[in-house]
């Protein structure tokens, strides 16, 4: 038996500037039952002092500080070995919750019974805030895992890997066989989230918006860097791909060639960021990516792309293809 | 009924006292709309935590307005037209969906007061000046259709000596006495500092918290036995404790309270100094009759000094409320323009014109 309901990871490097403001929202959500797990990822800024103050005011709360900086996959990891919980979540370190927001998350995915939940989110820049939601129409419908795939030309709950928008029942999920790929600096989340829904039975999504998501430029945030971390999607979207193949489920290859290909456009349309060698590996890199993958499956994918995505992805499967 | 905005236990206790003092309608049907516009408002102290005794009575109902909005922000929403229906709606039923007679904001250009004037369209309108801003010659006159529906203007003599602009508004403000406010804010035995430090900055701003902290030996040093610090910074988020925390890291202890009912209550106490770097909450202090003070740098020394707050002192601290004058009246920035957007616009454009 767990000795707490809910465990909650958050994994904090240099994160001094936002950190007060996680800490405080973790003050208010504190209860009973909730572990709170904060990994110092050999942070050099007020992180550290930060949280040796939040134990005056978060209660469970378990500080685990990496001598050396092992990135947010490695953190996390090493805090899963903390969770002592029924249920798992997530918190970035520059983000909050809203009031009553892991109490509404344990509540739906008791009453809903389904091996984990998401949720919508809020992005926050500034004052100005938006709502991103879960592109799934079903709303407090528990489905099978395997119908969440969709069909290629919309979008679906696989285009928002957002892992601390949800909820794990550990008891449904087993965590030990669920470590994200230490090797990514960015994007380990993407096949975390593929594990879970390949790996899992069932799922549903709930209207909550009460995780706030913070937008505004974070200099330690990686996926924003555009540096060679920012490449790390192309690793993550081949570990994708080969869970898809594994599984055998055509829907789930379809979407993870789809995926893979999304986010190749995406980065080509933002290549200035990267120096000239970078957006060279960049192009080498996603050709010999999309040369690999199942050709029926891109070919299938290029179909709903805009005739400027085609052709960019097109010349770039010419160029992997030889 | 009418409708009443108050962003902060400021601005509350001024329209308390002039409900008291006789200045508004009597005997009419009043609810009270309060909001944060804290940084982060989920995770802010909320000074309607600590139950405003001064409240009692005056208002039939309370509605957070940050509840109404939420997930979004009361001082950067402009609901859509889409969503307007849909806000007034809910505003309205929480109080048993009564015509809205009347608007009492704090203010005609800044959110979430511009909001409610832009929902509201056919009430009337009085405004409260209670913020050091309105006595900025850079606040934005208010547009000639909310001017018209304005018929009614109270204001503090929060800047002595200073003569308020127009506001765009064809008559002069009637005043609040500084006694009738100060006769709305209770005495609080929980709290007895001789010496508050009004903490008017973000306290976590670099450098902020050594302020803070001299800002506390000064009083210290000027006598007062007992020395608390009020977050009053309209933006601030955090939690007491931990500012508490972080002072007594630096070897400063002292109590922390948030700027609500028992800082405002705390200032009413006879004989009480504050000290603050110049705002309205400082100047709110003097009016309740607290012996108020602008921390100043010596020029000379570098030393940083009391200056007790005369005329001069207060119209000096203007110029300081511009740039937060300016981010509550501008309208929201649109979304910036993204390849993939313009794209396609581009592409519906292109199927727009013939051939």
């Amino acid at each position: 038996m767990p000795a707490h309901e809910l465990a909650v990871v958050i994994a904090a490097h240099n994160a001094g500037e936002f950190l007060r403001t996680s800490l405080a929202s973790m003050a208010r959500e504190s209860r009973d039952g909730i572990q709170w797990i904060v990994v110092d990822d050999a942070s050099t800024d007020s992180t550290a002092a930060q949280l040796e103050r939040a134990s005056a005011t978060v209660p469970h709360l378990t500080v685990l500080t990496n001598e050396v900086n092992q990135g947010v996959a490695a953190s996390r990891n090493r805090a899963h070995r903390a969770v002592d919980a029924r249920y798992l979540t997530y918190l970035d370190a520059d983000d909050w919750y809203g009031p009553g927001h892991l109490e509404h998350l344990v509540s739906s995915i008791k009453d809903l019974q389904v091996d984990f939940v998401r949720t919508d989110h809020v992005v926050v820049d500034g004052h100005e805030r938006r709502l991103s939601r879960v592109p799934e129409m079903r709303r407090r419908i528990p489905h099978a895992t395997s119908s969440a795939f969709g069909f290629l030309g919309k979008r679906c709950a696989l285009n928002y890997l957002y892992i601390w928008a949800g909820i794990y029942d550990l008891e449904r999920i087993d965590l030990t066989g669920l470590d994200f790929d230490a090797r990514l600096r960015t994007a380990s989340d993407r096949p975390w989230m593929w594990q879970v829904y390949l790996e899992a039975e069932s799922t549903a999504v709930v209207p909550l918006n009460t995780y706030f998501y913070r937008k505004t430029t974070n200099a330690t945030a990686l996926t924003q860097a555009g540096n060679v971390s920012t490449l790390d999607f192309i690793g993550a979207s081949e570990s994708i791909t080969s869970l898809a193949l594994a599984s055998g489920d055509p829907r789930a290859i379809d979407r993870a060639v789809h995926s893979a290909m999304f986010l190749v456009d995406f980065h080509l349309e933002r290549e200035e960021r990267l120096t000239p060698e970078l957006q060279e590996h960049l192009r080498a890199r996603s050709a010999a990516m999309l040369a690999a993958a199942p050709q029926d499956s891109v070919d299938r994918a290029l179909r709903v792309f805009d005739p400027h995505a085609r052709d960019l992805l097109g010349a770039l499967i010419e160029t992997g293809r030889g | 009924m009418e409708l009443w905005l108050a962003d902060g236990p400021w601005t509350a206790a001024v329209m308390v006292a002039a409900i008291d003092a006789g200045l508004v309608d009597v005997d009419t049907d009043r609810v009270l709309l309060v909001a944060s516009c804290a940084e982060v408002p989920e995770v802010a102290h909320w000074w309607t935590d600590e139950p405003p005794a001064f409240l009692d009575g005056r208002f039939r109902a309370v509605l957070d307005l940050n509840a109404a909005m939420e997930p979004y922000h009361p001082a950067h929403y402009a609901p859509p037209s889409r969503n307007k229906h849909d806000l007034v709606d809910a505003i309205v039923a929480a109080f048993g969906a009564h015509d809205v007679t009347r608007l009492v904001v704090p203010s005609l250009t800044a959110r979430p007061a511009s909001t409610l004037l832009d929902l509201f369209t056919t009430s009337p309108v009085t405004l409260f000046s209670c913020d050091v801003a309105a006595w900025t010659r850079d606040l934005p006159p208010a547009p000639a259709s909310v001017a018209f529906r304005v018929t009614g203007h109270l204001a503090v003599p929060l800047v002595p000596g200073a003569r308020m602009p127009r506001l765009g508004l064809e008559f002069d403000p009637e005043e609040i006495p500084a006694s009738a406010v100060a006769a709305t804010v209770p005495d609080d035995a929980s709290i007895h500092p001789d010496g508050l430090v009004i903490a008017d900055t973000d306290p976590f701003l670099p450098d902020a918290l050594e302020r803070t902290a001299a800002a506390a030996a000064l009083l210290a040093a000027a006598g007062c036995a007992s020395v608390a610090v009020a977050l009053a910074h309209p933006g601030h988020d955090s939690r007491h404790t931990d500012v508490r925390l972080a002072l007594a890291a630096q070897g400063t202890d002292v109590d922390v309270i948030g700027w609500g009912p028992r800082a405002l209550a705390a200032a009413a106490r006879p004989g009480v100094r504050t000290l603050g770097a110049g705002s309205t909450a400082l100047l709110a202090t003097a009016m309740l009759g607290a012996r108020a003070a602008a921390a100043v740098r010596d020029a000379d020394t570098d030393a940083v000094m009391m200056r007790d707050i005369d005329d001069e002192a207060a119209a000096a601290m203007l110029p300081m409320h511009r740039q937060r004058v300016a981010a509550r009246t501008a309208p929201p920035t649109p979304s910036v323009p993204r390849p993939r957007g313009l794209r396609r616009i581009a592409r519906g454009l292109r199927r727009r014109l013939p051939g």
